[in-house]
This record gives C-alpha cells, sequence and structure tokens, in this order.
C-alpha cells in the first residue's frame, strides 16, 4: 500500500485560513493530505500542539501565520516564528527530524502560495515517508 | 573581577574539627540574625547522611557539613521568595538558583550565595555500597571523604584509603553520572566560592574566592567581627587550583564523550528509539518534576494536565519536560536519582540541553540576565 | 528592595518514614511555617531516595489533619472530646458485663502506640485488632513477619512469581529491584490479573481471574525450588487461603515468599503481640452488627472512608455503643455517635517502627501521639496509667529482639476454604492503589475502556454500587482508596 502523508496544518484566522479558502473557492488544486485546525493566532500554537500531533502519528506538521509585521494581534507571530525554530532544534534531537515541520507565512490574499507550500510540504513528507514513531508503537 | 583569599575560622574547635580550617561553618555562623535564614546542611550520622538545617544560633553551627559529596541535596528548594537568605550550595544548585532568578522565584537582592567547589557527587546508597565491596570499609567508620587529583578518597579516624575514580567509575560506582560529565567546578555564579582546591597541604585553610560585593562584604564583615580570619593565597597554589580546575573539565568532557555522544551520533531513527524505550517502564509519579529545582512550577502546571493513562510512544508528559529544559536543564541530576523506576532522565535531558547549547551557545544558570536566545522575543533570523 | 516578610518563619526539617505501605521509604518533611513539603532522603538504605506517587502526593495528605474535635457530630474542644471519651468508655466499661470491646489498629502507628494502645486495652478488659490477626488464628506458624532477607532477596533469587501483584504501579521500589533480578537472569513471572508493564519485566505472565490463582498456583507447585520467591501482598482483604497454599509450597520445597503490607507499621502490630483478637475485618464488621462488639476504639484506621460497602461499616458503627475514633486524617463521613479525636500527623510523631525487612527503625517526629492522648483519657478513668515513653521504646525494643530472634520456619499448614465465590459475569480486582491517589477514575477509565466500555461513561460510585449489590465475586481492597485497579469479564 503507498504511503499516504497525514499531515496536520495549524492555521491563523485571519490570514492562512483565509487564504486556505481561497485557494478552495479559486478552485487551486491541492493534496488532500492536511487536516486543518484553525487558532486565531499562530502565537497561539503551543509547541505541546505539535509534539501531541507527532506523539499520536502525525507525519507532518504545519503552522501557518501571518507575515511578520502583519499580525492581528501584533506580535502573536514573533512568537510563532521563536517556538518554530525552537521546535525544530528539538525535533532534530528527539530524532523525529526538523525536516517534518513547516512554518509559512501567508496572507489572506495569497491562496496560491497556500496551495503551492502545501503541495510541496506533501511531497517533502511523502519522500521522508511515515512517522518513525508509528512503526514502533500503535 | 575576583579576589582570592586562604581563610579559617578563629574558633577553634571549628577550625580543627571542620572541612578545611572550618572557615564556611564560622562564616556562615557570622550570617546568623543578618539573614532571615542561614542554610546549610547538618551530618545527622555517617558522612552519608544529613539534612538541611536553618541555623538560628552559634550553638548549631557544629557538625555543619561543607562538603556535600555524597549527600546530593537539591539546596535550591529551601530558598524561599521574600526570605533574606544565606545559603551553601554546590554550583548546580547555584545555577539552579539562577534559573529560579529569571523565573522570579528568587530576587537577587535577598540571597547570599555561598558556593563549593565540587568535583562531583556521590549517591549515598551505592556508596555505602562501593565502601563495603572496594574500600572494604563500613560507613560509620568513614569521617570524611573527598575528591583529589582523581582519586576518591576515605578518611577513617586514623587512617585515609584512595582508589582511582576512573577505575571506581568503570566498575559502576563512583560520582553520579551528571557529574561525571558535569564542566561546571567553581560556582562562579556565586558571591564566594570556597573550596580545598589550591590550598597547601594539610594548612586547614579554604581558598575562597569572591565574585560580588556582596560577598566582599559579608567575607570582610566576619573577618571584622572576628569570625574568621584571610590572607594572600601563594601564586603557586592559586595556578594549582586552576589546573585542578582545567583538569576536571577536561575528565568531564570525555565523559561527555563517553555518555552523551554516542546517543547523539545515533542515526535519527535509532535515536528516537534509543529515547522511546528509555521512557517506557515510566509510571507517571512524577517524582522527577518534584524534584527538579527548575521546572517544577505550582498550580496548573502544564505537564500534570496530560492524561497519564493515554497511550502515546513517549508520554507527553516527558514530551513535554524535554521540550522545556532544552533550553533551562542544569544537569543536576535529580531526576535521575529519585525516579523509582531508574529512568536515567538526567542523561535524556542533558543530551538536549547540551546539543542545544553547542547549536547556540547558550548556557542555562551563568547569569540571571541572560535570556535564552529564542525567548527574547525578537524576530529569529531567517524570517 | 524586596518585599520583606514580616514574621521570620524558621524551616524544619524532619526525618520521617513514608506511612504509605510497610516498606516505609524515607523521606524528609519539610516544615516552613504552614507550608508541609517533602524532600528526598536519598541516603536512606530503604528506598534510596526514590518515592511513588503516595510519597509524593504526602504533603496533601498530612495537610487534610484532623483539626476539629467532635462528639455525637457537635464540634468541640479538644479537652471536651477527651473527656467525653473517657465518659463514654467508663460508662461502657462498667455496663459491658459479657460484651466485648475492641481497639482497632491497622498498623499506621508506632511501635510505641501500639503497645501503650495495648495496655489501655488490657485496662479497660478490650481485645486488640489489627485486622491482620486470622491469619495467625487460622494458620498457624506461617512466617508472614519473620523474614529478615530485605529486598536484596529479590536480586538473588533465580525464579520470581509475583501473585496477583501489579509492581509497576503497587511498589515501584519492588519493580526496580525486579528489574534488576531480571537483568541478572532471573526467571520473573506472574500469576493473577493485569498488571501495567508487567511484559517488560515477566517472561510469563498468567493472566487469570483471583479465584484462579489458587488452583495455578497448586500447579505451579512442581516447578518451584530453594531459588525461588513468591511476592504478593499480605493486605487485611488478603486471601487465607493463597496464603496458606504458598506457606505448604514454600514449605515443602523451600522456596521463599515475600509479603509486602499495606500499612506503615503491619510488621509490628505482630512483632508487639498487639492480635490478640485474631479475627478479620470483615468478621469483626458483623461481630459488630450482630451485638457481640459494643465499643470500639479506631485508631488510624480510615474505615469510614475505605471499607467498600461504605454503608453496611456506618450501620455497623452506629449500632455500637460507644465508638472513639482517634485519627490524624480528617475521615470524611463519620457516623453520628462518634467521639473524634484528633492526633498528631504521622511525621510529627515520634517512637520506632518495624519495616517489611524485619529492621527496627526510627522516626524523627518529637510528639508522642497516641500515649498522649490514652494518658488523657485514662486521667479520668483512673485505672492503670500509660508508662512513660521511654519506658515503652525499651519496652517495644525487647519485643522486636525476642520476635527477631524467634525464628520461625514454615510448617505445613490446612488450607482454609477458599473464599472467593464462583461467578456471574464480573470480577472486580481492587489492589493496593496507595500510589494512585488522586489517579484512581482514570485507571478505572483506563482499564474501562479496554475491557467494559459503558464504564467508561460511568463513574467510580457506580462500579462500587456493583460491588455493595454483591456482583464482585473475589477481590482484595484498600483503605486508601476505593477505586478499582483491574477490571475482569
Amino acid at each position: 500500500m503507498s504511503f499516504e502523508p497525514r499531515i496536520v496544518a495549524f492555521l491563523c484566522n485571519w490570514c492562512s485560513y483565509g487564504a486556505a479558502d481561497m485557494a478552495g473557492t479559486s478552485r487551486i488544486q491541492y493534496p488532500p493530505n492536511v487536516r486543518v485546525i484553525r487558532f486565531m493566532c499562530s502565537g497561539r500554537i503551543d509547541p505541546n500542539f505539535v509534539l501531541e500531533a507527532f506523539l499520536r502519528g502525525a507525519d507532518g506538521v504545519m503552522m501557518t501565520g501571518c507575515h511578520i509585521g502583519d499580525c492581528h494581534y501584533i506580535d502573536g507571530n514573533y512568537k510563532t516564528a521563536n517556538r518554530y525554530e525552537f521546535l525544530k532544534h528539538y525535533l532534530d534531537i528527539l530524532g523525529i527530524g526538523a525536516d517534518r515541520l513547516q512554518l509559512e507565512w501567508c496572507s489572506a490574499a495569497e491562496g496560491l502560495k497556500f496551495a503551492q507550500s502545501v503541495t510541496a510540504f506533501t511531497e517533502r513528507i511523502r519522500a521522508l515517508g511515515p512517522n518513525p514513531l508509528k512503526e514502533g508503537g500503535k | 573581577m575576583s579576589e582570592c583569599f586562604w581563610g579559617w575560622s578563629m574558633r577553634e574547635d571549628l577550625r580543627k574539627n571542620g572541612e578545611s580550617g572550618g572557615f564556611v561553618s564560622s562564616l556562615i555562623e557570622s550570617l546568623i540574625g543578618d539573614y532571615d535564614r542561614v542554610i546549610s546542611v547538618r551530618k545527622t550520622g555517617t558522612v552519608f547522611e544529613g539534612k538541611v538545617v536553618d541555623l538560628k544560633d552559634s550553638s548549631d553551627v557544629k557538625g555543619i557539613q561543607g562538603a556535600l559529596h555524597s549527600l546530593c541535596i537539591n539546596m535550591s528548594a529551601y530558598i524561599k521568595k521574600g526570605m533574606r537568605t544565606a545559603i551553601v550550595l554546590k554550583p548546580c544548585d547555584a545555577k539552579a538558583v539562577i534559573e529560579n532568578m529569571k523565573r522570579n522565584h528568587v530576587d537577587r537582592g535577598d540571597v547570599l550565595l555561598i558556593g563549593l567547589n565540587c568535583g562531583g557527587t556521590l549517591s549515598p546508597v551505592n556508596t555505602m555500597k562501593m565502601l563495603d565491596v572496594e574500600y572494604e570499609l563500613r560507613p560509620d567508620e568513614v569521617v570524611k571523604e573527598e575528591i583529589s587529583k582523581g582519586n576518591l578518597i576515605f578518611f577513617t579516624e586514623d587512617n585515609e584509603f584512595s582508589k582511582s575514580i576512573d577505575e571506581l567509575e568503570e566498575s559502576g560506582y563512583g560520582r553520579r553520572e551528571s557529574c561525571r560529565y558535569c564542566n561546571y567546578k567553581i560556582p562562579s555564579v556565586c558571591d564566594i566560592a570556597c573550596g580545598n582546591w589550591g590550598t597547601p597541604a594539610g594548612g586547614k585553610v579554604t581558598f575562597v574566592e569572591i565574585f560580588t560585593q556582596k560577598g566582599e562584604q559579608a567575607v570582610r564583615s566576619a573577618v571584622e567581627m572576628g569570625f574568621v580570619s584571610v590572607e594572600a593565597p601563594s601564586e603557586k597554589l592559586v595556578m594549582v587550583r586552576s589546573k585542578i580546575n582545567s583538569s576536571m573539565k577536561k575528565l568531564a568532557r570525555s565523559w561527555k564523550g563517553k555518555v552523551l555522544d554516542p546517543i547523539m551520533e545515533l542515526s535519527p531513527i535509532d535515536r528516537l528509539n534509543y529515547i522511546t524505550n528509555t521512557l517506557s517502564p515510566c509510571i507517571g509519579c512524577y517524582a522527577c518534576r518534584k524534584a527538579c529545582p527548575v521546572c517544577n512550577c505550582t498550580g496548573d502546571c502544564k505537564c500534570l494536565q496530560m492524561d497519564p493513562d493515554d497511550v502515546l510512544p513517549i508520554p507527553q508528559y516527558h514530551a513535554v519536560r524535554l521540550l522545556h529544559l532544552m533550553e533551562s536543564c542544569i544537569g543536576c541530576g535529580n531526576c535521575t536519582d529519585v525516579c523509582p523506576v531508574d529512568i536515567p532522565l538526567a542523561r535524556l535531558h542533558q543530551l538536549f540541553a547540551k546539543a542545544y547549547e553547542d547549536r547556540t551557545g547558550y548556557k542555562p544558570g551563568m547569569s540571571a540576565d541572560d535570556v535564552p536566545p529564542l525567548s527574547r522575543g525578537d524576530i529569529p533570523e531567517g524570517h | 528592595m524586596s518585599h520583606r516578610c514580616q514574621e521570620v518563619i524558621s524551616l524544619k526539617v524532619i526525618d520521617s518514614h513514608c506511612p504509605g505501605c510497610s516498606i516505609l521509604c524515607g523521606l524528609h518533611i519539610i516544615e516552613d511555617g504552614d507550608e508541609i513539603d517533602i524532600d528526598f532522603q536519598k541516603y536512606c538504605p530503604i528506598n534510596s531516595g526514590k518515592l511513588c506517587k503516595f510519597g509524593i502526593d504526602l504533603p496533601a495528605i498530612y495537610k487534610n489533619c484532623v483539626e476539629t474535635c467532635m462528639v455525637d457530630g457537635e464540634l468541640v474542644c479538644k479537652d471536651e472530646c477527651i473527656s467525653a471519651a473517657s465518659r463514654a468508655l467508663k460508662s461502657w466499661s462498667s455496663r459491658s458485663k459479657g460484651k466485648n470491646g475492641l481497639v482497632l489498629c491497622l498498623g499506621d502507628a508506632t511501635n510505641e502506640e501500639l503497645l501503650s494502645l495495648k495496655d489501655f486495652a488490657n485496662a479497660l478488659g478490650m481485645k486488640c485488632s489489627s485486622g491482620l490477626g486470622h491469619f495467625v488464628g487460622n494458620i498457624t506458624n506461617v512466617p508472614l513477619f519473620h523474614d529478615f532477607t530485605g529486598f536484596d532477596i529479590i536480586e538473588n533469587s533465580k525464579n520470581i512469581i509475583l501473585i496477583s501483584l501489579d509492581p509497576y504501579y503497587q511498589y515501584p521500589l519492588v519493580a526496580r529491584k525486579l528489574q534488576m533480578a531480571k537483568e541478572r537472569g532471573s526467571c520473573i513471572s506472574s500469576i493473577g490479573p493485569e498488571g501495567s508493564h508487567l511484559e517488560t519485566i515477566c517472561e510469563n505472565i498468567d493472566l487469570c481471574r483471583p479465584n484462579e490463582v489458587l488452583k495455578r498456583l497448586r500447579e505451579l507447585s512442581q516447578h518451584v525450588d530453594r531459588f525461588s520467591l513468591f511476592i504478593t501482598q499480605l493486605g487485611i482483604y488478603a486471601d487465607p487461603s493463597i496464603v496458606a497454599e504458598i506457606n505448604n509450597i514454600c514449605s515443602r520445597t523451600s522456596s521463599r515468599v515475600k509479603y509486602l503490607k499495606d500499612y506503615a507499621n503491619s510488621e509490628a502490630s505482630l512483632a508487639m503481640g498487639f492480635d490478640n483478637y485474631g479475627k478479620s475485618i470483615d468478621e469483626i464488621v458483623s461481630e459488630m452488627e450482630s451485638g457481640v462488639i459494643t465499643a470500639l476504639i479506631l485508631v488510624e484506621s480510615p474505615l469510614f472512608d475505605t471499607y467498600l460497602d461504605n454503608d453496611r461499616f456506618m450501620k455497623a458503627c452506629e449500632k455500637l455503643d460507644t465508638l472513639v475514633v482517634i485519627q490524624s486524617s480528617m475521615p470524611k463521613n463519620l457516623p453520628s455517635n462518634a467521639v473524634l479525636v484528633p492526633l498528631e500527623a504521622f511525621y510529627r510523631r515520634k517512637g520506632t517502627l518495624i519495616n517489611v525487612c524485619g529492621r527496627f527503625i526510627s522516626m524523627g517526629g518529637d510528639l508522642e501521639g497516641t500515649p498522649d492522648v490514652l494518658r488523657k483519657i485514662m486521667a479520668g478513668l483512673s485505672s492503670a496509667p500509660i508508662g512513660s515513653f521511654l519506658d515503652l521504646t525499651k519496652r517495644s525494643r525487647e519485643a522486636y529482639d525476642s520476635w527477631s530472634a524467634n525464628n520461625i520456619g514454615y510448617e505445613i499448614v490446612s488450607v482454609p476454604e477458599h473464599n472467593a465465590l464462583e461467578g456471574e459475569n464480573i470480577h472486580l480486582y481492587v489492589t493496593n492503589p496507595y500510589l494512585l491517589r488522586g489517579m484512581g477514575h482514570q485507571l478505572v477509565k483506563r482499564v474501562g475502556d479496554r475491557l467494559y466500555p459503558e464504564m467508561l461513561k460511568k463513574e467510580r460510585y457506580v462500579v462500587k454500587q456493583r460491588v455493595a449489590d454483591g456482583v464482585v465475586l473475589s477481590y482484595q481492597r484498600d483503605r486508601r482508596f476505593k477505586g478499582i485497579m483491574g477490571l475482569y469479564e
């Protein structure tokens, strides 16, 4: 059976959620592998949510937020950026691999960018294979 | 800025019986009354048994155990916010206090940290076993223990027994694992650091290094009040001290190479499996959290809200703790000590912390003003 | 300028032992004003400083101490409740012709306290019970309390058989030893209900219902030898037939047994010759119901909260002529006729204890506890007074010495009738889950999820209801927690 990545995407309500919406209404094709979870701000994405997604078997996790400077709450995405860098270190040391986490800035108008990054990330995860935590456990 | 002295107690009994001339005992005696709490450790039986005491008057000072080699008590837990506290502690405790200052659990102005140089601590029960097996001594015969020139020395009333630490550690005894690769031997974050490195043989003096004005003031007033006496150390022995320090650090590096590096060098999948398997016996008692001097917040702690029965490949409690401690684990080893199912937790936390340190250059517990690189609130590079 | 406390409170660190079970792990209690905290006592040879969930939660337990005194459901001051107890016992002893009075102490008491209780009971013509008496009554010469081998025997046994034991949840410190034994090449097997992480330490896991354990044990007896060690729990609800059977196997094959006990000083209740009543808790409750026992002094026996059939116990208590409760933890339920006399928290008392390895150890507190309370009660009774504390310590040392010198071997005994009833549809198995305080219902959820889905939706008391309905066929119970550890269909 071929491997279909399961990707959890944490989307910011004010930008990338709109972008995903726009991608839909503009009929832009992107892979159906993402499971979208909407947040009021990407700054609300607790690193713990990312960990839990991986522990529960997500093959990749995507965080998306507004471009730096455009945060609806002024500096929420600064935190996102820092947490992303921190999580990348962590996942690397843990052995899951930083490649399985992706941060993308994308405004509500960038439906195409959203679709493209989802596509690229899905392909990357497909190449990486399933989440190593799944093989032993489950 | 730092100043070095040789110091000793002016009290005859302490000078004779105290560790290295009883300097620390007399110094803290001089602080009683100035501080709400003066905290140290007192022997309650053999040199392996002791408990923390809050000194209230001069008569309490007798029996204070300066070197904490085989007690490994987390002293930082005894500092309470709002209490002016003078405390005797080892380097990892001092780092813990600094981390607690960052978390606003301790005010710098409230505490006087009297650090003790530390070449490593011993787990008491394991050490008593080692005494029996390797040294053929009974715990109650031992009056003092010391780490010197790569040897672990036990003193009885009229004799001393020395063995190479390396050999002991190869056979599973010796220092605790986290102490073996700890490279912080002289607690420079304290106000004062005391120890017997760089003292003349049989000199009954303590080598005192003063780092802050507060430390200087404490020593000066102790001298003025006639509790202690100090003199300038010989150049040669100051050199000896820093040599001991650097050779201890070298040893620590080689132990890191033996303990942590092999795990880091595993392939990501193997490393993940190693971590998963190591954590699998966890029973969710949260003793490691209780023992941790850094990450033990009260109230609605995130760690405690995980469902302990949720069967995940890595307990989420540990996944979060590994993450939180990546930038703040000071490597004290308390978590390993208290784990009822013997998970080498300190090794895992240090694996993350050391790798993070290598990448970012950030060391926790070194200054209360340091903020970890990714917690500064600015925009990280590349965004 | 930092905020300074107005009042400088001294910090007090007390050497103590965890009252969670008879392993008696060492720990420090930190008293900082009103705050109570623990610190690890890493030099303690018993546990190297390690504690289980219960030990970590001790501050919460010690905080729940009795602060109010109660007489007939009304709050009174301490002097008043002591004089009420004194009056009640006095009038009982003048009316008690031919009726029984019982002092019941399950074991969270020091040797000195046990001896003082014994003296007190003698003076009033009462009997003493530890809830373990029926093991001595029915099964003679079982070396239940005569094992001085320490825990090293676990590491050194080649063949270890766990009987109805869930070491990781019940006794993590034993689990550690088992793991070491496994590393040394021991073969570890388990008989009984499912446990957590059993697969990580056991080579053979024989999952069976509690009422099948005896049969499996008999089948197994061919395969044990003098390098074998049985480990099981001996609580107040342990099955005497299993205990007797293990004893017989040990006698025939020279194998050994390690009984882990529920209460801090269970070991001493027999060393001190405390139990002279020889009945089990269930028998005692029926005697209370039938009026054989008319006066009960409950000392550190929180049965109101932990006796599984709560209502039955409460009703039995209400039938009593006199009920005096001397205890340190505040009971949730209290019968209306009870006189509640407060006792200091366990860690604040001084005295000596005997742990599961037969070691004589001392407590670091400075208060006398029960002897002090009893002396005050005695003052109003004008009978023989309780001896001085020093005297009690001396006597307990003597009792310990003669008990430890008297090494009884294993002898063949007759196995009492197996009291596990044969089944309808559910077996409920409740082991000593002291370390799961506060985690109880989550565990039910976990077990329920796997074995009995609708339990997931129900609360713990529903399960208990089933117990009260008599659906439960075989169980062990514990004082601290009424929840359920394993559920079997």
